[in-house]
């Protein structure tokens, strides 16, 4: 066994002496059998003609004496890279552009599922992830989806009855103002229960981290940063640690950094700061959410105990639930409200990867984006396997040589196979590259002025070993027909030269012309589904949703977090509207509590005194507060009445003007 | 070259090279003569299979090669058994005589 190990180590490393031993060994024979030859009566030359007949092909014997070694294989395959890369060296163009469709197809491939990757698949960077699971409510009577959110009150409840987790958190997505004044700079911010960090396992990076006792009613207000925030903000500085951050006008002391790589739960978002639940009082005020047994916030993971498994957990949720529910039970619910909610029922679902709101909604998308650019990547393969065999064919002569000289078939398949892998594997080095800018482009695609959505899209094993697979496989889909083609060479045809490669000609055309009807296919597949996403298209730009959304601007500002007074509030609302319309090259403004189709919306129930009013659900209706410039801003035309004006003042009769439709709330 | 000559056996060869070298070092050359003329020329190694299979069993350490300088006084590469090719060589040999006698055995009682 060592004896073998050590030949093939030195068949591969001394590849020059042991080819040299070779070569002398052989030829030591050779000139022998033309000695003994020459003995026995032959001329020098017919000896050595004879003695050359007996050997049969030198090279040939080399070739077998290299396979006999052993390493052959590595020996060969930098052997075929070398010379492959001379091949491609020497028809540049063709090259080039195998290498970009190459790159275009596997780049779009790589950027697509290093979002899927990114969204869906990767687990969260924390101690144990498959440990974690995240709590929803379900009623137990009602077939509708569990839903994650908690009020306050509850979060207390769960945390002080259960039993089946190691450990477990609540947090909250929010925003913070950082200024201290003028104009807003928001940051990424997360309200933690006090063993969010230690439940998940995130070490600090400096400073401490949250602690229970930070997260007590009535609490002071400590702040844990972001690893990322605390570089671009605070330059690394070990001094920040103790300073002070401004928080919507609050100030909070800076007690840690967390982790590099560590970027919160939600996966679309990253934090920038975090603070205690207990601190949403300091910024409420008196009825904070923290008392509000209607204000489902807060959501919850556990980390199950090693020994429990999901289906337990459940089981000894549904066993809690009661008790859970009818202690947060909101005092202000009417009585079928109430039954209602004490009939709710907790539930539990792996969440090793964290939640996103994301997948749900680009969940779909994404694996068609994936489907229609493997379509392209066949597409780009079918053409270059076209190319391959353009090439075989020219090189038809140079293979018939090496056949001649004693390559095997499959010897020959194989050089043809690594040119097509070195092309592919070329195509997938510069196709990261793309996909970078790709995974840019669909993110910011992805992202809305109000919402970026932030995702760690550093390469991981994963995408890699993906872009690798898609490589060889690529590489051998395009490279199989045509080396198999043009390795079938006659070697008494392709000696006599043209005229073979004539006759060969008419054969040959057969797989050229499989390859063309694929493409064709491919692309008809292809150009229908274009079809119908431009007109999905189309539809969607042309919707008339209401409004002229051309040029028009949204301008945000909370008087709230800037300290001014309630009763004056509407009055500086106004100034500021009145300010913006004075700016030249303002047309029009208006102001909305709800900005239209941004996702955030406010509903409740009316009653109309009239005999076929609408009862029960369709009885709900969207409500906006509005000014009076708001209509004309927005270009919404007004069908019946008037839209408000300066008689509707808060001394006056409300008025709801008709939008549209024959009861005014419908749309 | 009137010789009768006779294609070896799947696996003989082996036998044939380990059997040659046994008694001293040999280069290639030498041991295809040495086969060829205590054969009475019947047997005949080709020089496609020798040298491969001389290199087979240098990797399954039952010979061993050295340089060295032949008899005309030029450098080659001589073969010899090891211990572990002894032991094969024996084993090789009484499984081919047992088979040798049986097929003879049988062709003489038909």
């Amino acid at each position: 066994m060592l004896n073998d190990l050590r030949l093939r180590l030195r068949a591969l490393f001394r590849r020059k002496a042991v080819e040299v031993e070779m070569d002398e060994e052989l030829r030591f024979h050779f000139e022998n059998q033309v000695a003994k030859l020459m003995r026995s009566g032959w001329t020098p030359a017919e000896a050595q003609r004879r003695a050359r007949l007996e050997f049969g092909g030198m090279e040939q014997i080399k070739e077998e004496y290299r396979e006999a070694r052993g390493v052959s294989f590595i020996g060969t395959f930098v052997q075929d890279i070398r010379f492959g890369l001379r091949i491609l060296g020497r028809t540049p163009v063709i090259t080039c552009v195998a290498v970009v469709s190459l790159a275009l197809g596997i780049g779009a491939h790589t950027a697509i599922f290093s979002l899927i990757d990114t969204v869906m698949l990767r687990l969260l960077p924390v101690q144990k992830p498959e440990e974690l699971v995240l709590l929803a409510r379900t009623h137990a009577l009602l077939e509708s989806d569990p839903t994650p959110s908690f009020t306050n009150a509850l979060w207390e409840e769960v945390r002080d009855h259960q039993d089946v987790f190691s450990g477990v958190f609540s947090w909250s997505d929010s925003k913070f103002d950082l200024s201290r004044g003028g104009a807003v700079r928001q940051a990424n911010g997360i309200f933690t229960s006090g063993n969010y960090f230690r439940t998940l396992g995130v070490p600090p990076a400096a400073g401490r981290l949250m602690a229970a006792a930070d997260d007590q009613p009535g609490c002071p207000g400590v702040a844990v940063l972001s690893y990322g925030f605390w570089q671009d903000h605070f330059g690394a500085a070990e001094g920040a640690v103790g300073g002070t951050i401004s928080l919507d006008h609050h100030i909070f002391q800076i007690v840690g950094v967390s982790a590099p790589g560590f970027y919160g739960v939600e996966i679309g978002q990253n934090f920038d700061v975090a603070v205690p639940v207990c601190a949403a009082a300091i910024f409420d005020g008196k009825e904070s959410r923290l008392e509000h047994r209607s204000w489902w916030w807060l959501r919850i993971i556990g980390r199950r105990k090693p020994a429990i498994s999901v289906e337990q957990i459940n089981a000894r949720l549904g066993v809690i639930s009661p008790e859970v529910f009818a202690g947060a039970l909101p005092p202000d619910w009417d009585p079928q409200g109430k039954k209602d909610f004490v009939k709710l029922r907790l539930v539990s679902s792996p969440a090793a990867t964290g939640t996103s709101y994301l997948r749900r909604r680009f969940g779909e998308p994404l694996h068609i984006l994936m489907a229609v650019v493997g379509l392209v990547l066949l597409i780009a393969c079918a053409n270059i396997a076209s190319l391959m065999l353009a090439r075989g064919a020219a090189r038809n002569k140079e293979i018939a040589v090496r056949k001649a000289l004693g390559a095997t078939r499959a010897r020959l398949i194989r050089q043809l196979l690594t040119e097509c892998i070195l092309l592919s594997s070329a195509g997938a080095v510069l196709g990261i590259l793309f996909a970078r800018w790709g995974n840019a482009l669909l993110v910011h695609y992805i992202s809305t002025g109000r919402n970026p959505v932030f995702l760690d899209l550093s390469l991981d094993g994963r995408v890699l070993a993906f872009t690798a697979s898609v490589a060889v496989l690529t590489g051998t889909l395009f490279g199989v027909l045509p080396a198999l083609r043009s390795t079938k060479v006659s070697l008494s045809a392709a000696m006599k030269g043209q005229q073979a490669e004539e006759s060969e000609r008419r054969v040959r055309f057969r797989p050229g012309r499989c390859i063309v009807a694929f493409q064709v296919a491919l692309s008809l597949v292809l150009l229908v589904t274009a079809g119908l996403f431009l007109r999905s298209f189309v539809k969607l730009v042309t919707l008339d949703i209401g409004f002229d959304r051309n040029n028009v601007l949204v301008v945000n500002a909370n008087l709230k977090t800037a300290k001014v007074p309630r009763e004056r509030r509407l009055a500086v609302y106004q100034d500021i509207e009145n300010r913006l319309r004075a700016l030249s090259g303002v047309v029009a403004a208006g102001r909305s509590v709800m900005t239209p189709i941004s996702g955030y919306e406010w509903n409740d129930r009316i009653h109309v005194d009239s005999p076929n009013a609408p009862t029960g659900e369709a009885s709900l209706c969207y409500f906006n507060y509005v000014s009076p410039g708001y209509f004309g801003t927005m270009r919404s035309p007004i069908l019946t009445g008037r839209g408000f004006d300066a008689r509707d003042t808060s001394t006056a009769t409300s008025v709801a003007p008709p939008t549209a439709g024959n009861f005014f709330c419908h749309h | 070259m009137a010789d009768r000559r006779i294609d070896l056996p799947q696996g003989t060869l082996d036998l044939l090279i380990l059997r040659t070298v046994a008694l001293e070092p040999l280069h290639g050359w030498a041991i295809s003569e040495r086969i060829h003329q205590i054969s009475s020329k019947v047997l005949f190694v080709q020089q496609g299979s020798l040298y491969p299979a001389l290199h087979r069993l240098e990797r399954k350490d039952w010979i061993t090669a050295r340089w060295g300088v032949s008899e005309n006084n030029r450098r080659a590469k001589f073969y010899e058994l090891t211990r572990l090719g002894r032991k094969q060589l024996e084993l090789q040999e009484s499984t081919w005589r047992t088979l040798a006698a049986a097929v003879a055995q049988i062709l003489e009682a038909t």
